[in-house]
């Protein structure tokens, strides 16, 4: 009677046991997955986005609020214009510009092809040339050539044959890749041991960054047009 | 003996019940009480504060704009000026445009999330939006937007953490890359045998895309100065 009575003690304290351990299972699961440090990172990193953004708002409210007010007289008004217009330009990557930077060096696997290899695997390719301008731009760059050929918002990278084509325009290795930005950050983010440029030396590529006190960056040298796209007014 | 076997593993069991007991009550209340909701709830309410404030900033820019591009267009010879800056503008992603194009939505495979998958994660990596820029880029694209973010020169498509992030705002699947451009050069131009759309429907990822007759894009909302660069003279 007794043994009887202990056998459903401990029965019931498993029953206990068991839904618990599955509760505390799934609280902490739920809390792990959904919410818990990203959501409030993620937030965080948002809002300094946005703010940034309001930033840059206000600074163009002041701005355009100068401007009109400028537009009294005439000559100021015209003057505002070209300057405006110099900026946007230099921007958007139509002008030459200038300044501190970094530059990237890349050349093809030099080793001899031995039988059974791929050709391929000793070359650079689209991909490679693609993420290294992406990683220059993720770590601040202000502006981008590979090969004297600037970046534009609409610059494709593509291979064609043996070479790549920017703008346009054929280009072969060595590819030189010039960015203008803090020379320091510049190298720091590219250099990182799990970055893209670390990874491309690790198959071989031969890959080399300097910095640089003054560089300077062509501006693109197509034509500038938009026949299906109007503007918003 | 048989009795004292059965209290010793009562005793055993009753401590093990307490620890949890202890854990599980620690764990519940580190969550609730430092972290969630009202961190989130916090932050949530700032991030649309900020947003909001944006949003109005970027309104009366707008408007301001078109307060001093009316003035402008009241003297020839500023007119011609501001027409240009119009265009520079547009085409790189400074100004709102509209068009045809096409509309590309990539989604990830149906299935539903694994325990230790994380919701915010993505399948859809980082070169797959890349390149697929890129493409549309190549295949002849005027302007380009990526959940909504307009590609500038200087837009970088990055991870940051688990998330994807481009001018620095973090987006989430699924993916909507808009283009504007001719709708058929841009579909035909995707669509090749053997090209980067086809491959990608082997991944799991659900790509979709449609001709679209009238595509509306915004301005990128950050900052475009310069801090290193300088206009070359």
């Amino acid at each position: 009677m007794r043994s009887k009575g202990a056998q459903v003690s401990i029965a019931l304290v498993c029953v206990i046991l068991g839904v618990m351990l599955s509760v505390q299972f799934k609280t902490t699961g739920y809390y792990r997955a959904t919410l818990v440090p990203e959501r409030t990172e993620d937030l965080a990193a948002q809002i300094t986005t946005v703010k940034k953004e309001k930033e840059a708002m206000e600074q163009k409210v002041a701005s355009l609020e100068e401007q009109i007010k400028n537009t009294k007289n005439n000559a100021q008004a015209r003057a505002d214009l070209q300057k405006e217009l110099q900026g946007t330009k230099v921007s958007v990557g139509l002008l030459p510009v200038e300044g501190p930077g970094v530059k990237i060096t890349l050349s093809d696997n030099p080793k001899a092809l031995e039988p059974g290899e791929d050709p391929n695997d000793l070359l650079i390719h689209e991909d490679n040339l693609l993420m290294v301008v992406n990683d220059l731009k993720a770590a601040g760059a202000e502006a981008i050539s590979i090969n004297d050929q600037r970046i534009t918002a609409m610059s494709e990278i593509r291979c064609a044959g043996t070479m790549i084509v920017v703008n346009q325009v054929r280009i072969g290795p060595p590819f030189v890749l010039l960015a203008i930005g803090n020379p320091d950050v510049l190298e720091n983010s590219m250099t990182q041991k799990s970055g893209n440029l670390s990874a491309m030396q690790f198959m071989g590529i031969q890959a080399s960054i300097e910095k640089s006190e003054k560089l300077r960056i062509p501006g693109f040298k197509g034509t500038v047009r938009m026949d299906y796209g109007k503007a918003v007014k | 003996m048989r009795n004292k076997g059965a209290q010793l593993s009562l005793a055993l069991v009753c401590l093990i019940v307490g620890t949890m007991f202890g854990i599980q009550y620690k764990t519940t209340s580190f969550y609730k009480a430092s972290l969630v909701p009202a961190r989130i709830e916090d932050l949530t309410a700032q991030l649309n504060g900020v947003t909001g404030e944006r949003d109005n900033l970027s309104q009366k820019v707008a408007s301001l704009n078109q307060q001093l591009e009316d003035i402008r267009n009241s003297d020839k010879e500023m007119a011609n000026l501001q027409k240009e800056l119009q265009l520079d503008n547009m085409v790189g992603g400074l100004y709102p445009v509209e068009g045809p194009g096409v509309s590309i939505t990539m989604s990830e495979s149906s299935s539903s999330l694994q325990t230790n998958e994380n919701a915010n994660g993505s399948i859809v990596n980082v070169l797959d939006i890349l390149r697929l820029v890129n493409e549309l880029r190549a295949s002849g694209a005027e302007a380009i937007t990526v959940n909504d973010q307009r590609i500038t020169a200087m837009s970088e498509i990055h991870w940051s953490g688990s998330m994807i992030v481009v001018n620095q705002n973090r987006i989430a699947p699924p993916f909507h890359i808009q283009a504007i451009g001719d709708p058929s050069m841009l579909e035909s131009g995707m669509s090749l045998k053997g090209g980067y759309l086809e491959t990608l429907k082997f991944t799991g990822v659900q790509v979709e895309m449609k001709k679209v007759e009238k595509i509306k894009m915004a301005a990128y909302n950050g900052s475009t100065k310069m801090t290193f660069g300088k206009a070359v003279n």
